[in-house]
């Protein structure tokens, strides 16, 4: 039997998402630092209620926070899931590697 | 083989187009699965620990003698500003720009803390003297140029006053307060006599009302202010050997008589001069209440006690290691406004309670509270601190002089506590 060339195995399911899961965090830690650079960090008074500066630039303040709010708990879950994904992959290809030789065993 | 089974696929999926979504799904649901469960048990993990990153000794904010390392970081920006007329100028103009009321309560704040500095020896007396002159002065120069409601949002501008002549017990009672702080450093005359004036104003204006509560604005009576007012009436007698405490005490039992709101036990915010609950403010607010119970402190120790556990009863929250206050207690929902500033929903956390809760937390020594709120501070405050001056970037200038007066209070009360035995 032929596996089948669009069905992936757990191991490289697990490579991709442990990517996918990077990539998130990094992405959204370069939004964060661009935002940081471009000086939005000072528009967040916006949060006190009154903001001396115009719409605009309470709304610069507003999209900081999100992304600040996206950094503190999504970037730490994606870095531990990706961790975790990783080890997922170890664990899934030593199974695999102990049920080829047990299998190669079998066949000698 | 491989050719051979794409080969096969590409003709089974060109005769049977259905072929491939079953294994397609299949795949989909499975690499999903692995994502859910990677994501819930990372999530799992971290969201306890979330709060971690941003706690701090709580030494860094408050210590018993001396001052703190942020409060010196903040006290420098405040100092600055004041010792620099033309940043003074800038950033009042600021101030009054986004609230007249913040401009005058900033200054209010900053004198009381720079008091405590004073006593607690972290910044000379002359040199504190000297700032907390400067404050005063500008500010009764506004007050004499630009007339008593200058301070005032722009409904105290018309309206009209229940009791004669218009005046506002915000105005008067901040300002005795400031003049009071500076006395206990330093006699000064000229202060003496201001406070007297004012004291004549105050009381019987306070006499009039069934609720013994004078207006902060036209038919508005704000506990914050009379809180404010009482405080300095009470360091108005330690200093100049007047007496008022059958007054204080009758305000006392008429507010737990007439003021207090009965599912929570807590004082009401506003309220007309015959203690009609106000629209405004018709129940206890965080934006109140935690400076309100600091004021009484002076005025009867045990009642103060009493509305901060309560208020830290209903008011005082936690999320996940993140303390905050509530602006109302839950049931008792207002609407917001520039006081509450924006309210978190669900949670009902304000950010200008949250501030004031610290001040709360700080005078009554609750280091629980008081360390999940600076929690919450360096995660949501911004702090931004350049040439070993701090700020809190969501915060504004009357924000982060309630938390410099937070980190420094303690002496001033405890002297007026000493000098009324």
């Amino acid at each position: 039997m032929t596996e089948m060339p669009d069905v992936l195995s757990d191991r490289q399911r697990l490579r991709r998402l442990m990517r996918a899961f990077l990539l998130r965090a990094v992405v959204t830690l370069i939004v964060c630092a661009v935002l940081h650079l471009l000086g939005f960090r000072k528009y967040t008074c916006v949060l006190s209620g009154t903001s001396p500066f115009g719409a605009i630039r309470s709304l610069c303040g507003i999209v900081y926070i999100m992304f600040y709010g996206l950094a503190i708990v999504c970037v730490p879950v994606f870095l531990l899931a990706a961790v975790l994904a990783r080890a997922a992959e170890l664990v899934v290809s030593i199974g695999a590697s102990h049920r080829d030789a047990a299998s190669q065993m079998q066949t000698e | 083989m491989c050719a051979n089974a794409s080969e096969s696929m590409a003709v089974l999926r060109r005769n049977h187009p259905s072929y491939e979504y079953p294994m397609k799904h299949s795949r989909d649901i499975r690499s999903s699965a692995w994502a859910l469960g990677l994501l819930g048990v990372a999530t799992c993990i971290w969201i306890p620990c979330i709060h971690l990153p941003f706690r701090r000794s709580i030494d860094r904010y408050r210590v018993e003698e001396g001052l703190s390392p942020i409060a010196q970081k903040l006290s420098a920006t405040y100092l600055a500003v004041w010792e620099d007329p033309a940043l003074r100028e800038r950033e009042l103009a600021d101030m009054r720009r986004r609230n007249p009321e913040w401009d005058f309560m900033s200054r209010t704040y900053l004198v009381l803390a720079l008091a405590n500095m004073s006593m607690r020896e972290s910044v000379g007396r002359e040199r504190a003297v000297e700032i907390i002159d400067a404050i005063i002065a500008d500010t009764l120069d506004r007050e004499r140029e630009e007339g008593h409601v200058h301070f005032l949002l722009a409904y105290g501008h018309s309206g009209s006053w229940v009791v004669d002549p218009p005046r506002s017990i915000f105005v008067d009672g901040e300002i005795m307060l400031m003049m009071a702080a500076r006395r206990f450093l330093e006699e000064k005359a000229e202060y003496k006599a201001d406070m007297a004036r004012r004291l004549e104003f105050m009381v019987p204006r306070m006499r009039q009302s069934p609720v013994l509560c004078a207006e902060s604005y036209p038919d508005e009576c704000w506990l914050f202010c009379n809180t404010v007012a009482l405080a300095a009436i009470r360091m108005s007698d330690v200093l100049d050997d007047t007496d008022h405490a059958a007054f204080l005490s009758s305000w006392v039992q008429t507010a737990k008589a007439k003021l207090v709101e009965t599912q929570t036990g807590i004082l009401i915010s506003a309220f007309g001069v015959d203690g009609t609950p106000s629209p405004a403010a018709f129940g206890p607010e965080g934006s109140t209440i935690w400076m309100s119970a600091h004021m009484l402190e002076i005025v009867d120790p045990e009642f103060a006690r009493d509305q901060y556990d309560r208020a830290r009863e209903a008011l005082g929250d936690n999320f996940l290691g993140f303390g905050y206050s509530r602006e109302w207690p839950r049931g008792l929902e207002g609407s917001m406004d520039i006081d509450s500033g924006p309210v978190v929903p669900f949670l009902g956390a304000s950010a200008s309670a949250s501030g004031l809760a610290v001040l709360g937390a700080a005078a009554f020594e609750d280091q629980d509270c008081l360390g999940s709120l600076m929690v919450s501070l360096e995660c949501g405050g911004f702090p931004s601190e350049q040439e070993g001056r701090l700020r809190y970037l969501a915060s504004n200038q009357v924000g982060d002089a309630v938390l410099l007066y937070a980190m420094t209070e303690g002496p001033l009360w405890t002297e007026v506590r000493r000098r009324m035995q």
